[in-house]
């Protein structure tokens, strides 16, 4: 086990090298820079010709491209990530910022979620075609089918405008950086993740479990006679929640990624926001650290989907 | 490159409503009778703030944040303003009032302005402000290394502007030579403390920058990355203590997220451009309403230098006779805009140059139809598209994608030019692909019109980016070279004439001949909607504004804001 971790471990260092290379030569060929880009909307100045190659010089953008590439490079070995060419600011610090922030709506929406769609799944999926499930599944489907911008600004009209309960924006209100004002600025976007992702996760959970219940070693348990329980818990329930673990392991990523529609109509300085962000700016420094960060961790994702599995299910050993 | 092409479906959908508009009469909604709201404040005295008993909190909005909070690197014209101060500052009637400093004079020539400090100005810090700080600040900003932006506000011609201290309360500026608009552009120069940033070794990434110090009636007290900043009253401030407690500074992002917020007392104030949105809360009350027009035109430019179809004036000509840019502003903004005849629009700070009398392009497309059978073209292969010498008279614009104002008035464009029997494709970019390619010197080569927006006039000056023949093909808004050296010499005399008034014929003449040349077809001055809940006193009412965009005046005289 030990041994297939660390080689899986090797073998992501040049598939993220490859990936930085790919990428840094995609964002750059991009059209447009950072500095045409950079404009007060308001300003509506133009910035003179000379001063525009002053900055490109400055920026060390004038240089050939793989000058430009190893020099990225070696400062990331060194672990420096550079500094944000708009906000002029670390790019690890920015980062840094924006994490916890995701990560609060992120993990609270996830455990939600998962609270909801397991009991929701494991009774479809037990009770296969009953009008629970069917009333369940209409209405999850309505949910897993909407657009999470839409459920955001109708969540924000019913919950905000009509009954007033819930701040609409940001992370904190004047006066309140408290954790009880954060909660409750956390209601609607955590429900608009949960009302749209736990269909998702209610439909894999059913489906696992209705496998489940017609495969053979669920009939054995049965045919020996033990109680239902038993039999629903040990054996279904077992193995119909090895999917989940799956696909945990596959969202480990957009946990941390963020989600950009979301974010932006929620007014949430989340991961999402600083990535796209940075993307509509050229602000090449960011860009490179938040592709290269999602990238290694949809790899660790694997991974850990993978080991899991192994702790999970001992029919799969990796050797 | 990634570009998109606007469907044939929304400009037949915006056809059918031009014309609908045309039969109904002005669709302006008509204004309740508000029982609830109460006559507001009005004259706000320059300086002197009513104090109110319990100093309350602004919750404001923006979309756009400053990512560097030092006036080094950035102007002070938007959200800086709240923080930090310039020398002199526009007062909403547009002429030019006292900042940090008190008083200036210049001498005949206009080559050397002296400027008399205040004495009585301290730091966030408690320090004092003086010449000193005024002098390090300019240095800085031309100070090749830092490669700041604001140093275009520093320069005649490519030529820095020098500074120097004459004692502790005064400076003096030499110009390389008498330069109109130098007080205009100072207006946009904000002052740094030396005493903070002498000892830093890299400015621009500074700590500083995310915890300004400044002059300025409100201190920044918190800034939360994305999220907000939380300012607090500078109750030292020299002009007397602010009506405000402090400011809570959201940085938002979607407008609809904006507009709930604002209905709901989240926020205070807030932009919007959406025309249901701004009839809500006309008929809500308790809201004041800014419609401002800034003053940025909107024009179709041409390719002038490459492109044979428009060498011809008289084509150039029938094309503004073609395009019902009446018709647009009332159905694609709403009335909002303002049509543009003369390249200054006759509100806000330039209207003093603005020539109400240049020839004008109303909608007439039988005119723009004769005019083209003159010029030579005909369709005689009767496919619907004029043609001449074999060749069909078809182009296409690039644009911007993303702005659905934008968006739309093209479209408008294209189905009247299809009316008179010219083909013109649309070809939208993505924001940075956009801006990269107006600001390619080879565009000329590689585009054959663009449909830009030209930047706001705080100066009339603002025509020579537009017109000037030296503007190009360096990243300016003469997008395809337009020259014609009567105008160059215009505008030259009117950026080296001091006095106003001295000013004003060398604009009223370089109008007309750019009216009747009509290199690029003006289309529109765009503007802004803001909303403000009627709780914000001490904003003056929309009339008095003159067409200033509020969201400038509200952090150029933040001290005078009170909230109940």
């Amino acid at each position: 086990m030990l041994r297939y971790i660390s080689r899986r471990l090797l073998s992501i260092i040049p598939l993220l090298l490859a990936i930085s290379v790919i990428s840094f030569i995609l964002i750059r060929v991009a059209p447009g820079d950072p500095i045409i880009t950079y404009e007060d909307p308001r300003g509506g100045r133009q910035v003179p010709p000379e001063e525009l190659e002053r900055m490109y010089e400055k920026l060390g953008l004038n240089d050939p491209l793989h000058v430009q590439y190893w020099r990225w490079l070696r400062n990331v070995l060194r672990g420096n990530l550079g500094y944000s060419l708009t906000t002029k600011r670390p790019t690890m610090e920015m980062i840094m910022q924006r994490v916890p922030n995701t990560l609060r709506l992120t993990v609270v929406a996830l455990i939600t979620t998962l609270l909801l769609a397991i009991p929701l799944g494991v009774m479809c999926g037990r009770y296969q075609n009953s009008l629970f499930d069917q009333v369940i599944s209409a209405i999850t489907f309505v949910g897993f089918s909407l657009p999470n911008f839409w459920v955001a600004l109708m969540l924000i009209y019913l919950f905000g405008v009509n009954l007033r309960w819930l701040p609409i924006m940001g992370m904190a209100s004047v006066g309140g950086n408290s954790f009880w004002a954060t909660l409750k600025h956390m209601v609607l976007p955590v429900s608009t993740f949960v009302l749209v992702d736990v269909g998702g996760w209610m439909r894999y959970q059913r489906a696992g479990v209705i496998e489940a219940m017609q495969e053979d070693y669920t009939r054995t348990a049965r045919a020996k006679g033990l109680p239902e329980r038993v039999v629903f818990f040990r054996h279904v329930w077992r193995n119909a929640v090895l999917p989940i673990v799956t696909f945990l392991g596959l969202s480990l990523s957009s946990l941390i990624g963020g989600a950009f529609l979301v974010e932006f109509v929620f007014a949430w300085p989340g991961m999402g926001r600083l990535g796209v962000e940075a993307a509509l700016a050229r602000d090449y420094p960011v860009v490179m650290a938040v592709t290269m960060l999602s990238s290694l961790l949809i790899m660790m994702g694997n991974l850990v989907a993978d080991i899991t599995y192994a702790l999970v299910d001992p029919r799969i050993r990796y050797d | 490159m990634k570009s998109k092409r606007i469907p044939l479906l929304v400009t037949g959908c915006l056809v059918i409503a031009l014309v609908a508009s045309a039969c109904a009469p002005a669709a302006t909604p008509t204004p309740k009778p508000k029982p609830t709201a109460a006559p507001k404040a009005t004259a706000v005295p320059a300086t002197a703030v009513p104090t109110p008993k319990a100093r309350g909190t602004l919750k404001y909005s923006i979309y756009w944040e400053p990512p560097v909070k030092n006036p080094i690197f950035e102007g002070v014209s938007g959200d800086m303003a709240w923080f930090f101060d310039p020398l002199i500052r526009f007062e909403y009637d547009g002429s030019i009032v006292p900042r940090l400093a008190e008083s200036w004079e210049y001498d005949p020539e206009g080559l050397e302005w002296t400027f008399h400090l205040r004495t009585n100005v301290k730091w966030h810090d408690g320090e004092a402000f003086s010449a000193d700080d005024v002098v390090f600040t300019i240095n800085k900003i031309e100070d090749p290394d830092i490669a700041s932006p604001v140093l275009s506000y520093l320069q005649v011609s490519g030529e820095n502007i020098q500074v120097q201290k004459v004692d502790a309360h005064t400076v003096k500026f030499t110009l390389p030579q008498p330069y109109g608009p130098f007080l205009t552009n100072l207006t946009n120069v904000g002052i740094a403390p030396k005493h903070i940033l002498e000892n830093v070794a890299d400015m621009e990434i500074s700590d500083f920058n995310q915890q300004p110090i400044g002059t300025g009636p409100f201190r920044v007290t918190e800034v939360v990355d994305g999220d907000h900043w939380t300012l607090e009253a500078n109750d030292d401030f020299y002009l007397g203590k602010p009506g405000l407690a402090g400011l809570f500074i959201r940085i938002s992002g979607d407008t609809e997220a904006v507009v709930a917020a604002l209905k709901t007392g989240e926020l205070d104030i807030a932009e919007t451009e959406e025309i249901t949105h701004l009839d809500w809360f006309k008929q809500e009350g308790g809201y004041t309403i800014y419609t401002c027009t800034p003053g940025g035109g909107a024009l179709l430019f041409l390719n002038l230098l490459e492109e044979p179809l428009f060498k011809d004036v008289r084509v150039r000509q029938a094309m503004a006779y073609a395009i019902d840019r009446q018709g647009i502003v009332d159905t694609i903004t709403y009335g909002y805009a303002v049509v543009a005849h003369a390249a200054i629009i006759d509100k806000g700070f330039s209207a003093w140059a603005s020539n109400p009398n240049v020839t004008r392009y109303d909608y007439n497309p039988e005119k723009a139809k004769d005019i083209l059978g003159e010029a030579g073209w005909t369709d005689s292969d009767g496919d619907g598209i004029l043609d001449k010498d074999g060749k069909p008279f078809r182009f296409t614009t690039t644009m911007q994608s993303g702005y659905a104002t934008y968006e739309n008035t093209v479209a408008v464009i294209q189905a009247n030019l299809k009316q008179v029997g010219i083909d013109m494709q649309i070809q939208a970019l993505e924001r940075s692909a956009f801006r990269a390619l107006r600001a390619d010197k080879a565009r000329a080569d590689k585009t054959q019109a663009m449909f830009s927006g030209a930047g706001i006039p705080f100066d009339p000056d603002l025509m020579y980016t537009t017109y000037h023949s030296s503007m190009y093909p360096g990243g300016s808004v003469n997008l395809y070279g337009y020259r014609n050296e009567r105008v160059d010499e215009l505008l030259d005399n009117g950026r080296t004439t001091v006095d106003r008034e001295a000013r004003k014929p060398f604009y009223i003449e370089a109008q007309q001949i750019v009216a009747d040349e009509i290199p690029y077809i003006p289309i529109y001055f765009y503007w802004i909607g803001w909303v403000v809940n009627d709780r914000v006193k001490g904003l003056p009412k929309p009339e008095d504004l003159g067409g200033v965009d509020p969201t400038y005046y509200i952090g150029w005289f933040a001290e005078r804001l009170s909230i109940e």
